[in-house]
């Protein structure tokens, strides 16, 4: 039959037509053929432009992600940048600011804190914010029943003597009357503040730049600007759609083609082909979020000192800068929050030392040493290559990827060594995330008597010079025995189209979250 | 089993040529890697040169190193759960087919109920529960492959057991095995071949499938299909790390898949 269709004729057209795809996309990709001339870079207007629809990519697709302020799931936490304001907000230098707030401040043991909001802020369903709108945001992001995962931040605030002073003023005390300086850096993150009539789902109306036109999960949420916004003129677009991608293959072919504006967190690999790209910018933000690994002090080998530094000195931390993030890092010295004013520079770079490394070892016993590094697919780059480093002094690392469901789940902190990382924050609210004692991801299970007695004293002193005196022994500590092997501080790179203004490169991993103060140049 | 005249068939021969090549490309690969296949040796996503003729990875990794070491964990992946498959369900069918009775039933009832589940998600299922160590892998994809080849030799011996030729073995007294073994074995075994050939075929694609989607073969081995996994977020700056491996991959499956039909083709050529 000459006109017979077999599976032969189509796996091999398959093959053909596949073959041809894949081999015409990366040549067409290599030609750049709809792309203006190199030097012909389009000129970006400096002063704010009002109007326009900013779209913004990023990288999600769960059907599951929400727009909850508290719990935020998949996307919600950018989402939540445009629905919701915070009392505070972050500065460039991961210092924080006043935003809903006019005064935030802890009394002088740093027991209570007072917070008023501005006068006349309003949510954007129109109603006031009051006290009452206050106390209801922090009584829900600490609600049991929500069990936000990050209300552990904030597990110090006592929610039965949350106070409403005046209708603009509460004040927060703390459980078994302890002291809490870091309220403002802890807090900042979900603290959203909601109306008391707020719904994540009915009615998800907050005090941010944007309020919600529409949102299909996994697919794109759309925003209007709000006009009663507590910074006058802004927002500067009229609209905001944020767009979910799976992938950033596809995404970065969006942003190229001009579907949207904004790609937020871009991966490293595309940034020389966004740099040659004249239509488009790449934002670096050298950020102080760590990268590193958790050397789980409870378990054997990690419970000797001696093999957790040994650790230390075999990572060949420019090494994993250069592979593990393509370049866009700089190495850390074991410890977090280098930005913070605590942080003791006193204490000297640890090097990479295969001799001393392999001396500890055999010390410690361990010199034929075999351990598994658990991690998620999508930190397994700097895994492989730290794997690699550790077979020079006789170390097996074996390296085995699981889901974040699975890495993330009960035996979170049971894994013997699994990367690590954080975003920028301070000394203190970093610690609460990594090492401190009820350190809501504790995966080192670093439990040290004297560091923990530093740190409980550090977060009660409002005191900038007495608490570097603390920070600095805390951070001696764990430089020398600390469970945490940290080799890099990440750089955060956004591309966007060069329409669009307002975004510049800072300390923090959110630049592009910033949707009050970008603005697109649509003429 | 093997029929010489098989060769000069052209698809057959097709088939099998390209097939070959790839084995051998699997099992010599390793010797002719300029590099071991975990060796760090260029920069990341470094372009083609001469000492990387397809450029480097994105750890840094010689491509054709890992390339020529990839084919070997898909190679006997895929034959391994195609022969167990092939063996257990050849069995199973056979005892169905000739029973007749309470046993056949209950085969044939479960080999429904396996086949009611979707192949890669019954893989996925079970790879993501229990682990992903390669033996386990192999009899999960050997598992999801065995309700077919019972449903396809309980009806070829079915078949089979009812022609004359049986029926005499069976009045000359001659023992159930006897029957089984010399009589309809021979008889159902071009069939089941062509399945085998099939399965390899699917198991190629499921491995690979596996390993692109972090459920197969665990990093830092090389393999195929991982290697589409670990380069996608380079295929623009460096396709070669992806296209390669993928064309290998469909080059294979090309090779087994043509090779099967070949067979099949020129059974039925014979039988007509």
């Amino acid at each position: 039959m000459p006109n017979e269709f077999s599976r032969r004729v189509f796996l091999g057209n398959s093959l053909a037509v596949g073959g041809g795809l894949l081999l015409g996309s990366s040549l067409l990709t290599g030609c750049g053929g709809a792309e203006p001339a190199a030097g012909a870079a389009i000129a970006r207007p400096t002063q704010p432009v009002r109007g326009g629809r900013l779209r913004v990519g990023i990288i999600d697709g769960d059907q599951a992600g929400n727009l909850d302020a508290h719990k935020p799931s998949g996307g919600g936490i950018i989402r939540g940048w445009a629905l919701y304001s915070k009392f505070w907000e972050w500065n460039d230098d991961v210092s924080t600011r006043l935003g809903l707030a006019e005064f935030a401040e802890p009394n002088a043991d740093a027991s209570a804190w007072t917070i008023r909001i501005k006068p006349g802020l309003e949510f954007h369903h129109g109603k006031s914010i009051t006290a009452d709108d206050m106390l209801f945001s922090i009584l829900r992001l600490t609600d049991p029943k929500l069990a936000s995962p990050f209300a552990g931040l904030v597990g110090a605030i006592d929610r039965q003597a949350l106070r409403k002073l005046d209708e603009r003023t509460i004040e927060i005390r703390f459980k078994q009357g302890r002291s809490f300086f870091p309220l403002d850096e802890t807090l900042i993150a979900f603290g959203g503040i909601v109306p008391t009539d707020y719904d994540p789902v009915s009615n998800p109306v907050g005090a941010g730049p944007y309020r919600l036109k529409s949102f299909v999960p996994g697919q794109r949420a759309l925003f209007t600007r709000f006009e009663n916004y507590f910074k006058p003129n802004q927002p500067y677009a009229d609209e905001l759609e944020i767009i979910e991608f799976k992938d950033q293959v596809s995404r970065v072919a969006a942003l190229r083609a001009g579907q949207i504006d904004v790609a937020s967190g871009v991966q490293a690999e595309h940034s020389a082909l966004i740099k040659a790209d004249p239509r488009l910018q790449l934002v670096v933000s050298p950020s102080t979020s760590f990268s590193g690994f958790n050397l789980n002090t409870a378990k054997a080998p990690f419970q000797d000192e001696r093999v957790r530094q040994a650790f230390r000195l075999l990572a060949d931390r420019q090494e994993l800068i250069g592979r593990g993030l393509n370049g866009f890092g700089r190495i850390a010295n074991d410890l977090y929050s280098p930005q913070d004013p605590t942080y003791n520079h006193a204490i000297a770079q640890r090097g990479y030392d295969l001799d001393q490394a392999r001396s500890l070892l055999r010390q410690a016993g361990a010199s034929d040493l075999r351990v598994e590094l658990t991690t998620t697919a999508n930190e397994v780059n700097a895994a492989l290559v730290f794997a690699q480093q550790a077979k020079k002094a006789g170390v097996e690392v074996k390296v085995t990827p699981v889901d974040s469901s699975v890495f993330n789940g009960p035996q979170k902190e049971q894994w013997l060594m699994s990367p690590g990382s954080t975003p920028a924050r301070g000394f203190l609210a970093t610690g609460l995330h990594n090492d401190a004692p009820l350190a809501i991801y504790n995966r080192s299970n670093f439990r040290d008597e004297r560091f923990s007695e530093l740190f409980t004293q550090a977060l009660g002193q409002p005191d900038l010079e007495r608490r570097k005196q603390l920070v600095h022994e805390a951070q001696t500590i764990q430089h020398q025995r600390g469970g945490l092997l940290i080799w890099g501080f990440t750089d955060v790179l956004d591309a966007a189209s060069s329409k669009v203004g307002g975004l510049h490169g800072e300390q923090t991993t959110f630049a592009s979250w910033r949707f009050d103060s970008l603005w697109l140049n649509h003429a | 089993m093997f029929n010489a005249r098989w060769w000069r068939e052209p698809q057959i021969r097709r088939g099998g040529l390209v097939t070959l090549a790839i084995v051998l490309l699997a099992l010599v690969g390793p010797w002719l890697a300029p590099h071991a296949p975990t060796d760090m040796v260029g920069g990341v996503y470094g372009a083609p040169a001469g000492d990387a003729p397809l450029g480097h990875d994105f750890l840094g990794h010689d491509v054709l190193s890992r390339l020529l070491n990839g084919g070997l964990s898909i190679l006997w992946m895929s034959l391994a759960a195609a022969a167990i498959a092939l063996i257990a369900g050849t069995v199973l069918g056979l005892l169905a087919g000739l029973s007749r009775q309470r046993l056949d039933q209950a085969i044939t009832w479960l080999a429904d109920i396996w086949l009611a589940f979707p192949d890669l998600i019954l893989v996925l299922l079970i790879v993501s529960m229990l682990g992903r160590a390669p033996w386990l892998i192999v009899l999960t994809v050997a598992i999801a492959f065995t309700p077919g080849v019972i449903r396809l030799a309980r009806g070829s011996a079915v078949a089979v057991a009812s022609q004359e030729f049986v029926e005499a073995a069976q009045m000359m007294g001659f023992s159930r095995t006897r029957i089984l073994l010399r009589e309809i074995l021979p008889n159902v075994l071009t069939p089941l071949l062509v399945h085998f050939g099939n399965m390899l075929t699917w198991g190629i694609g499921m491995l690979s499938g596996l390993s692109y989607l972090g459920y197969g073969v665990a990093p830092p081995a090389a393999d195929w299909g991982l290697m589409i996994n670990e380069n996608q977020a380079g295929l623009l700056v460096q396709p070669w790390a992806v296209l390669a491996p993928a064309l290998l991959i469909g080059v294979f499956a090309y090779g087994t898949n043509i090779f099967a039909e070949g067979i099949a083709r020129h059974s039925a050529g014979e039988r007509r």
